[in-house]
Parts: structure tokens; sequence; C-alpha cells
């Protein structure tokens, strides 16, 4: 139902002057859910965002947060919202508890709660000793880490975060990728805009391809991958005759090709969770000792390129 | 040359940022045209006058005796105008003249003009003006009362004054005056522009300097002491850099009150030396200063508050000639003193170079003091970053 | 409401931490208000006792009735007179400035005015000095006056028969010093001017207010450089809340740097701001007037650095034509108009009018200051709007 969506965001568009930086773009995201938007720089991410936090209002269509509609005055929506924006949205002359109690009170928390929800957060990102220093005094690591904790401090149904690892150090990117899938395990709802492939693999429950501001396929990278004809990828180490592995394999209905390569058997497979059983009974059959068997779904790349024809990441 | 590519570049991002252009070329003119025909209303003493609802011949002359001591005499329609005129310092001084003075003379009585003036003001001093026209305008009033008051016929000396008038003495009243004109021959926007000229060639320096800390906090100089450029030659240009900016002004201020408001800088190889030696003491004072603070801001704000303060403490603003002396003395720590006075001398009294060579060996010596102090702190600063 | 007051205590926090604030609207007009007092001080006051040499070499009773009048107006605290033995004495004594003027009495007036005939004395003054020298000659002239007099009415009397010849002198004498028909009275005179210290500490504190009134737009148009602004507009607060908290942070910072100033000032340098009801008032609607003045001229700008030099232009411009720097000339109408536009020179006339003592008199001026506030803040509405948008 749509009113069981925390994020409804329908038909939107954008103009600015003569380019369409958003077309059309429709899509939700359900309770506890992480949904990605995946696109290269400048697909319109950041303006989708904007609409979709009221920062902008849409040319057309509309956006509902938790069945409350969002624009550019609508106050309700905004309280569910938390924004971890891409660029770093700190006061650095403020201490990282002034940082964090100032954004409080504007999301209505105060006194006592405020106090409690603000030590909360300072050690959920590791602040807790430095809290008290200026935010000018913290690494570039510390600094995002502050950016993301002031979303949460209001406890928001929804995270928006977008573009978070942009520029960051491995480190503390792990540290941000962790602590999203935290927080989506929690039960948050999160909306995650990316370039990065990896990213959107590891975290989301369903993506969105965006490019040239369309919205250009959308679902579980399982979906998005049989979307576009892709076929998982089966690879196979046995005892016994891989050739003869190799040939049963090919037999089996779902199976595209199969063949050998470097000491192992490398078969194309339609769906490998179904196929999966029956090529396991087929090799021993053939007279394979399986010792391990592993199943790789192509790479969001190949969808993008097949959806756009451009690789994802100039 | 290096250092004159890195003054060029300095003069680039100079003009780049337009406000320069106005606090360079605009406020300069400005303010000489402001000044100039602000004093040239000062120093006039005048009065407002309520001469009566409808005066009569005493009250007239009265009105008339201070226009012939040379005083601008100020109309206003009652005694409570001219009370706030001087109370709000539009006129010096101010006289209000009873509706009746006429009357009240004729009926025998006396009468009294009311006098404003501010408590501590020039004006008290002008009671006298108005005491005389006073007097002088009911002379022959006082003259007839006095014969009545000895027993005379009123008709009778009414009939004699006249003539009595005419024939009696006057003791006159001869003025000379000695003393140098202070001003002489110079037009109020002279007086100034000199002056104007030293303000601005300093604050244009001193709030300059924020551009070295900019420079400084881009890593720019620390890159440019990386490549093969010595110290030296980045201390150059940086200098440079500020010199010429500096020397831009003062032609541009030169050229355009000479063109504009008529100023006379008189010989030009003095004036040109007073100002380029100057210019060299403000890029050095620039140089320092910018070595002294860690924000652009801190650095112009400061800069500009020590550039007044030098200004007004040197004879900038205000004539030396109106100091006290103690006030004189204490001037002469600052270079701008030692540049108003060659500036006095060229301009006023239209000596050469060979009369301010004292005056320009000051200059000279602050200016190789401060590029001193301020290339080694630079190279200190900068060093470190 | 709520978010108003957090935003603008967060800008107000902020501001503290900068020092830059206490150096531009605290430490500067007090130096330079400290400095031009200094230099300036005694030229804007004015002196009210003038001295003058005398040079009697008639030693008669026309000289005799002179040094009474001196004495006289020397009791009064008008003059400081030094004697001297001749007229180069005298002479040398005004050249070196010694005396702001001198009178030279002749040798033989008492004899030429006793016998009828016309006389001179002379008034030597210093070319620079003119004012001082008229106040001499009028003096003098008084004199003169009363000399004539004395010998009109004594002539008069003779002419018409109640007098006997050598009863002239005498009745000369006698006549001369008699008060005329025609008296001068002094009337006491409040003084509704800003002189000295006061003058400068608050033309000097106007215009320092224009660099930190400013500040409202200028740290909006910071949030966005810094990539807060975002984050605000996300926020469920009203979208006026940025504005008017920014707004309402500048006011506070501003009221609180001027009393400062007006407490520094009065302080240090003995500046005399007047009735303290009078100055809160006045301080409040000047603020309000430079603060819409400013983030007017602000929100034209497009980055915080264009819109801070816009207004360091318009701050000192404003300055200049109001009489913030050096009194504006009321006899030069064009430039008493332009003044008028300015909020600087309603200020400094509403202080002015204040020296007077009556708290009312200032009403006018802060009516005209609130207007201003009004009008700006009408104009720079729209821009401003603008400048919060994303």
């Amino acid at each position: 139902m749509a009113s069981d969506r925390i994020l409804d965001a329908v038909g939107l568009r954008k103009r600015f002057g003569d380019r369409e930086a958003v077309n059309d773009v429709s899509f939700h995201v359900a309770p506890g859910e992480t949904y990605g938007l995946l696109g290269p720089n400048g697909a319109g991410k950041t303006t989708t965002i904007s609409i979709v936090t009221g920062l902008l209002a849409a040319d057309a269509g509309t956006v509902a947060v938790a069945g409350q509609p969002m624009t550019p005055t609508a106050l309700a929506p905004r309280r569910d919202v938390g924004l971890v924006p891409q660029d770093l949205a700190i006061y650095p002359d403020l201490s990282a508890r002034e940082n964090l109690k100032f954004f409080g009170r504007l999301y209505g928390l105060s006194g006592g709660t405020l106090e409690a929800r603000a030590a909360e957060v300072l050690d959920v990102i590791g602040l807790a000793d430095r809290a008290r220093d200026r935010a000018k005094t913290y690494s570039g690591g510390m600094k995002r880490r502050l950016n993301i904790g002031i979303a949460l401090l209001h406890r928001p149904k929804l995270l928006i975060l977008d573009e978070p690892t942009v520029g960051v150090d491995p480190q503390s990117r792990n540290a941000i990728l962790e602590a999203v899938e935290r927080l989506s395990g929690a039960g948050t709802a999160v909306l995650y805009t990316t370039h990065y492939m990896e990213e959107a693999e590891r975290l989301c429950d369903r993506i969105g391809i965006i490019d040239q501001g369309r919205l250009m396929a959308e679902g579980t990278k399982g979906e998005l991958v049989r979307g576009i004809g892709g076929r998982d990828q089966l690879t196979v180490r046995g005892t016994g005759s891989l050739e003869a592995g190799a040939a049963a394999l090919r037999a089996l209905p779902g199976v595209e090709s199969a063949g050998v390569a470097d000491g192992t058997i490398q078969a194309a497979v339609v769906n490998a969770g179904q196929v999966l059983p029956q090529a396991l009974a087929v090799l021993t059959e053939a007279g394979l000792s399986v010792t391990a068997a592993n199943v790789e779904e192509p790479g969001l790349e190949h969808v993008f390129l097949a959806l756009t024809g451009k690789a994802l990441r100039d | 040359m290096k250092a004159l590519a890195i003054a060029l570049t300095n003069l680039k991002r100079f003009f780049r940022d337009r406000t320069n252009v106005f606090f360079v070329f605009i406020l300069p003119i400005g303010l000489i045209l402001l000044i100039g025909s602000t004093m040239g209303n000062a120093g006039t003493s005048s009065f407002g006058v309520y001469p009566g609802a409808a005066p009569g011949a005493v009250a007239d002359r009265i009105v008339a005796g201070l226009e012939e001591r040379g005083f601008s005499v100020e109309g206003y329609g009652s005694a409570e105008d001219v009370r706030l005129a001087v109370e709000r310092g539009e006129v010096t001084a101010g006289v209000a003249v009873p509706d009746d003075l006429d009357a009240r003379l004729a009926a025998g009585d006396t009468a009294d003009i009311a006098f404003y003036a501010t408590p501590n003001g020039q004006g008290a001093q002008l009671q006298s003006v108005v005491d005389t026209a006073a007097v002088a305008a009911s002379e022959t009033v006082a003259a007839v009362r006095f014969a009545v008051s000895r027993g005379a016929d009123r008709g009778t000396a009414e009939g004699v004054v006249t003539a009595a008038a005419a024939a009696a003495p006057t003791l006159t009243v001869t003025t000379s005056t000695v003393g140098e004109e202070l001003f002489e021959g110079a037009t109020t926007y002279e007086v100034g522009s000199a002056g104007e000229l030293i303000l601005f060639m300093f604050i244009t320096g001193l709030a300059g300097s924020a551009e070295l800390i900019e420079t400084r906090r881009l890593g720019i100089s620390r890159r440019m002491l990386g490549t093969p450029t010595s110290a030296g030659t980045v201390l150059a240009g940086e200098a440079l850099g500020r010199l010429v900016i500096i020397l831009m002004q003062a032609v541009y201020i030169v050229v355009a009150s000479a063109l504009l408001f008529q100023v006379d800088w008189g010989n030009l190889l003095a004036t040109g030396a007073v100002v380029l030696l100057f210019a060299l003491v403000a890029a050095g004072a620039s140089m320092l200063f910018g070595t002294l603070f860690s924000t652009p801001q801190q650095s112009s704000g400061a800069g500009i508050i020590v550039a007044l303060a030098l200004a007004a403490l040197g004879g900038a603003m205000l004539p030396i000639e109106l100091f006290s002396p103690t006030l004189r003395e204490i001037a002469k720590v600052t270079p701008h003193f030692w540049a108003v006075d060659a500036f006095s001398e060229v301009l006023r009294r239209g000596g050469g170079l060979a009369d301010i060579l004292p005056q320009l060996g000051v200059l000279a010596a602050f200016a190789v003091v401060l590029i001193t102090v301020a290339a080694w702190r630079m190279r200190a600063v900068i060093a470190r970053g | 409401m709520n978010a108003v007051l957090t935003i603008a205590a967060k800008d107000i926090r902020q501001r503290l931490r900068d020092r830059s604030v206490f150096i531009i609207a605290i430490l500067a007009p007090l130096a330079l208000a400290f400095v031009f007092n200094l230099v300036f001080g005694g030229v804007l006051g004015g002196n009210v006792q003038l001295s003058v040499g005398v040079v009697d070499a008639d030693e008669g009773p026309v000289s005799d009735g002179f040094a009474g009048l001196v004495d006289s107006l020397e009791a009064a605290g008008l003059l400081d007179p030094t004697s001297y033995p001749d007229a180069a004495a005298a002479r040398a004594a005004v050249d070196d400035e010694d005396v702001g003027a001198a009178f030279v009495l002749p040798e033989g007036l008492s004899a030429r005015v006793r016998s009828g005939q016309s006389a001179t004395m002379e008034v030597i003054g210093n070319v620079d000095a003119s004012t001082t020298a008229a106040i001499a000659s009028a003096i003098a002239e008084r004199f003169a006056a009363s000399v004539r007099i004395g010998a009109l009415s004594a002539a008069t009397a003779l002419g018409a028969g109640v007098l006997a010849p050598d009863e002239l002198e005498a009745a000369a004498a006698e006549a001369g010093m008699a008060p005329p028909p025609v008296a001068v009275t002094a009337v006491e005179t409040d003084t509704r001017q800003l002189t000295g210290s006061t003058y400068y500490s608050a033309g000097l504190a106007i215009f320092f207010i224009f660099f930190i009134a400013g500040l409202a737009i200028t740290s909006m148009l910071g949030e966005r450089s810094g990539g807060t602004l975002p984050r605000l507009i996300a926020a469920p607060i009203p979208r006026y809340a940025v504005l008017a908290g920014k707004a309402l942070a500048s006011i506070l910072v501003s009221l609180g740097a001027m009393a400062v100033l007006v407490i520094g000032t009065t302080l240090l340098i003995g500046a005399d701001w007047g009735n303290p009801f009078g100055v809160a008032i006045l301080v409040v609607c000047a603020v309000l007037a430079v603060t819409a003045i400013m983030n007017a001229i602000g929100s034209f700008a497009r980055s915080a650095e264009q819109g801070a030099n816009l207004q360091s232009v318009v701050g000192i411009v404003m300055a200049m034509l109001g009489g913030s720097f050096i009194p504006i000339s009321l006899g030069n109408p064009v430039l008493a108009a332009v003044a008028r536009l300015t909020p600087n020179a309603w200020f400094l006339d509403g202080l002015a009018e204040l020296q007077a003592g009556n708290v009312a008199d200032v009403l006018p001026y802060a009516g005209v200051l609130l207007l201003m506030a009004v009008v700006w803040t009408a104009i720079g509405l729209p821009f401003m709007r603008r400048a919060v948008a994303a």
C-alpha cells in the first residue's frame, strides 16, 4: 500500500533552464528498506534528493514521506527525515556537542531528551571524547561521522545519505558503510545515493539506476541483472573429470554455457539459485566429486552498461 | 625578472576585486571633495537674528550694524527659532530684538536685546559686537536722555542732537595684521590634499597587507620558496607588488586633484620624491603588518585603524599648525609628520628638492628600517607557513 | 519562534568566538575615538578666553576708561590682558602668538578727544586668527562708541543749554559710562550639539556598527558556502526562521557592542552621551536602520565575500556623507540634503538634540530611523528570500 511506504515519489520532474535534471522519476522506499540510487555524476541524484527533502520544488510530481506530502514549506514530513548531505554540513567553529544540540533543537528536541540523545549519538559515532573540541580540529573522517550523527539525532524514519563516501579515505569509508548497515539492520529506512557499484551491492535491498535524469530500471540486484538478461556465474571445483562435468551441465536447462578454465568448471547459468541443486546432482552423476561451488551474480556495472551504453565510472 | 612576475600577479589579483577599485580610486577623491567643500564654510562667524515683528529705526540700525562689522546675518521668525539655531550650531550666536524696541525707547524706557550663545563656543565673545551695535544704534536716544537728566527740555535736546551727532568726534579703530598667512594663497582643497594623499597611501598599504596573508594561507609563498627562487626574490616581489599599487594610487590622486580641484603640487621633482619615499615606507609597513596577523580580516581591520590613527597623530588630517606643542612633538614619531612637513615646504612655500632633504632623509630611514624588519619577519613566517 | 531563537543563539555564539567582531566593533572605535579626541579635541571646543595685549601710551582719562572696560571683561572671564611698553613689543607679541590681539592707545589720545578732535586707536591682529581680530575690534569699537556717546551727550546737553563748557569733560566721562538705553542681556541656552569626545565617539560608533550589522546576510551566504544551508532548509522549521534568527542575532550583537561603546567612551574619554533613555531609544532605532540597510545591500550580492565588500563601500560612503568623520557642513545645502539619506546623520543629530536634556526631543529622529529600517527591509526582502533558497 502506498501509505505503508516511508517514501513515495511519483512522476518527479525538474528543469534548470533547458536542461531536464530530473525527468519523470518515480520510486518508493518501504519501511526498513535500504534503497540505492545508483548513477554517474550529473545523473540527477542530488537534484532528486533535494526534491525529496523539500529543498527544491519539483516542476511536477509528488513526494510523500510516511504519507505526508513533502513541499518546500511542509514541516511535518521533515520531522521524519534525516539528511546527510554530500558536502559536510557542520559548523567548524562549534564543537560536536554544540552542533548536535543546535540541530536537535531545530528538530524539536529539548532539555533532558536532547542531552540524552546527543550523548547517545556521540557514542555511536565515536566522538564522545572529542565532543567539546571545535569541529575544525577534527580529522576528515571525524567530520564525516559528525555529519552523519547529526542526521540520527531525532531518530528519523528515513535516513537519506547523498554520496557519503566521495573523497573519503578507505578506513572512514568502511566505517560509514558499517554504520549504515547497522542502522538499516535496526529498522531505519535508508535512501542511499552513490556512483560506487560495490556500495550499492553491499548495502541496498533495492536499487534504482538513474542516468541523465531518468530512472532506467529498478529492483533487487538479482532482478536488475536478470532484467538485462544477465547470467549468474557458477564456478565449481572438484576432483574427477571436469570436462565430463561441464558437458553434463551443458545439458541442463537453464545452463547457457559451461566450460573448464583455470582448473575449475565455469558455467553461465540463468537463476543459479534454482539451478544449483540440479547442477550438483548432475555433476555427482557425472562422476565429479565437488569440493567447492560458487555462484556469482553479474555486477551492476554490466547492468548499467547494458541500460545506458556507458560505463558507470568514467 | 621573477620579482617583477610576482609583482604583476599581485597587481592582477588586486584589480580583480572590484571593491579595491572603489577604495583606491573613488574614495580618495570623494573624501577630498567632501573635506574641501566642508572646510570652506568653517570659521565664518554668523549671527541668527530675530529683528522684531515690525522693526523700527533703532532695531534696523542694530541689525545693519552687525552686517557692517563683517558678520553674516541669518534672519529667523521668532526668538525661539534663533535660540534653537544657536543651540544646534547653525549660527555662531543669536540676537532677538523685542517687538516693541523703538516704542519703548520713545516712551523713555530701556529695552533689552536677548543674546544667545552656547556655553562653550566662540559665540560668547560675540556679545561685545552686539553691544557695540546696540550702543551705536541708540546713541542719539542716549544723548537726549542725558541732556534731559541734566534738566534740558526734551524738544530742545532733540533739536540739537542731530547737529551735535554730525559734529561729534569719532574715535576710530584701525586694524592692522601681522604674521605670515598660514595658508597663504592656498585653497581649502590644497590644504587638505597633501594630508589626504598621505592618509590614503598608508591605508592602501596597510589594508593591502591582507593580500600577503592570503598568499601565505594559500601556501603560495611556500610554494614559491620551494621553487628555485630565493627568499629574497619572493620578498622583493611581494614588496614590489605592494609598492606599485600604492604608487599608482598616489599618482592618480595627484593628477585627479590637480585636474578636478586645481590643486597645485608645486615642484614636481620634489613632490615625486616625497611620494616615492613615503610609498616605500607604506609598502614596508604593509609587509610588516602582514606578518603580524593570521587572518586577512584581522589584518585589514587593524590596518585601517592604525592607518587612521597614525594619520591623525601625524598631522595628515588636521593641519599640524593647529596642534598643541606637546602633540606636535609626539607627531614627529610618525613618518606621516615628515611627509606632511615636506609637502608643506613644497606646496605652500614653493620649495624644491634641496629644501626637503632632511625630511626625505627621515622618510628614507623609516623605509629602510620597516622593510628590513619586515623582510626578517617574513622569512621566518613564510618558511614556517 | 523557538527556531528563530535557536538560530539566533547559535549565530551569536559563533560571532562571539570570532575575534574580528571585537576588533571591529569595540577595539577599533574606542581606539580611534581616543586618538581623534586627543588630536582634534581642542579644536572643536573653541577657547572662551581671549588673551590680549594692551599698550597705553596715552595715560589719560580715555585710556583709563579703556582700562576700566578691559578690567570688567577680565572679571567676566572673557579677556586675559597683558601690558606692553610700546606698539613694537605688542606687535611682536601678536606675531609670536603670545597674545591673540593687541590694543594700542597712542600718545595724546585723551588730549585730542578732550579738544573735540577725532582720534584713532589701533587693534593689531594676527592674519591667521581673523575671528579673534574681529572680536578685539569689536571690543575696541564698543569703547570707541562709548567715548563718542560721552562726547555727543555732553555736546547735546551743552547745546540744550544745561551744561557749562568747563563741565564738558566730566559730563562726557559720566555719559560715556552710563548704561545705554538698549542693553544686551545674555540668555541661558542649552546646547544641541555634540562636541569633542562625544562627537567622535558617536560618529565612530555608528560607523563601525555598520560592519557588524550586516552579518546576518553574509552569514546566510556563509551557510550556503559552508554547506550547512541544506540542513537548515531540510529541518522542520518555518522558511523565515533562518533569516529572522540571523537578523535577531546581528541586532543583539550590535546592541551589545553599542552598549560597550557608550559606556567605554564615557569612562575612558569623557564622552557625554546624555540622558540614558534618550540614548537607548536612538541606539535601538539606529541599529535597526543600519541592520536593514546592510542586510539589503548584502542580499544583492552572490557570495559572502562580495557581500562584505559591498557593505564596506556603503558603510564608508554613508559615514562620510552622514557626518561620522567630519561634521556635515550645514552651509552647503546639497551636502546637507544628501546627509539626510544616511542613518548616521539622523543618529548624530538626535544625540545632539538630546544634549539639551529633553528625551522627547529625540523622538522625531528615532522615528525617521525606524522608517528607514522599514523601507530598507522592504527593499531587501525579495533578495533576501532568494538568498534563503537552495
